[in-house]
């Protein structure tokens, strides 16, 4: 159970990251509408979370969503 | 979206039959091609759009700080001596993990069907099962262990890399007298009925995605090595990939 305690703090941590990244990448969306291209993206882990899947999917909508390379990304 | 079991093949199959949402990707990489060829699953990666082939890892064995274990010929000894007394904790059948582990009883010479291999799951339930010793060695991706190797309360025995990793003070598989190197790859995939302008789209900004500065400073915290390849790359490697691992589970008598 410790683990998950661990991990926890880190989501929310994540969460609250996100909230602030979407509202910029929405600005950044505005000033270049170029970087446009894709709509809603959704990421899917094939594992519990924790492992090498899921780290992989988290990283990847954390960097799409600070980079505006899609409307939303959803994981 | 978390959907475990099976190694990956039931969010797999989910991926490749259900209703379609927009762009949806999916992460795979070396242990679902295993994983579906040991649980013959119905569905296969085939049925996916490579997208990109993103990050490769090198994977430590670990035991429990308190273990008599302290190096790959303690290890060695204790499953010659008696193969039922080492259980090997992995992700799942088939995984990186689990190839890992026979290509190193194969090249000690080992009987790789007396191994006791145990589907431990990913993350915090494998930890648990080492620290609590109820496993005798786990693997998995550097950085999940990382932070308890750190506070003692983990050894690692060897890392499957060539060589010795930078910051990372673990003897490689090859300099302890064990032939074996590995390194687990990871991807991304699209759904199979993906239209070509939104491949082409996705396939660029996966480009952007590996080269900005942000990707670098996690796969580093990580211990994620560079791998990337673009969707034509990757679908050449992946199908490659399919054969080279059908022979070596074959080989390791792990199709039977």
């Amino acid at each position: 159970m410790w683990a998950k305690s661990l991990e926890m703090p880190r989501r929310f941590a994540a969460a609250a990251a996100l909230a602030a990244i979407a509202m910029t990448s929405a600005a950044a969306l505005t000033a270049s509408p170029a970087l446009a291209q894709l709509k809603s993206v959704e990421i899917m882990a094939p594992a519990n979370p924790g492992g090498g899947y899921d780290q992989h999917a988290r990283a990847m909508q954390q960097v799409m969503q600070e980079l505006g390379l899609a409307t939303g990304v959803r994981w | 979206m978390n959907v475990p079991g099976a190694g990956g093949t039931i969010g797999l199959s989910q991926f490749v039959t259900g209703k379609k949402r927009g762009n949806g990707l999916m992460i795979t990489g070396l242990g679902m091609i295993g994983a579906t060829l040991i649980n013959k699953s119905p569905v296969s990666l085939e049925q996916a759009t490579p997208l990109a082939r993103l990050t490769g890892e090198y994977q430590p064995i670990i035991v429990s700080a308190e273990s008599p274990l302290k190096t790959m010929d303690d290890l060695v000894a204790k499953f010659k001596a008696d193969p039922g007394s080492v259980s090997w904790g992995g992700f799942a059948v088939g995984s990186p993990d689990h190839i890992l582990y026979a290509l190193i009883v194969k090249a000690v010479g080992g009987d790789v069907s007396k191994m006791n291999y145990i589907a431990a799951g990913a993350g915090g339930e494998m930890l648990a099962a080492v620290m609590g010793g109820h496993i005798t060695v786990v693997t998995g991706g550097y950085n999940e262990f990382a932070a308890q190797l750190k506070e003692g309360k983990l050894r690692a025995l060897a890392i499957s890399s060539p060589e010795r990793l930078p910051g990372i003070e673990v003897p490689t598989l090859k300099e302890q007298g064990v032939d074996v190197e590995l390194v687990n790859w990871r991807a991304v995939v699209a759904s199979g009925d993906i239209k070509q302008a939104d491949l082409k789209a996705l396939d660029g900004a996966m480009g952007k995605m590996v080269q900005s500065p942000q990707w670098k400073a996690i796969a580093a915290e990580r211990g994620w090595v560079d791998s990337y390849l673009p969707a034509k790359d990757f679908a050449g490697f992946l199908q490659d990939e399919q054969t080279r691992i059908k022979s070596v589970l074959d080989e390791l008598g792990l199709l039977k």
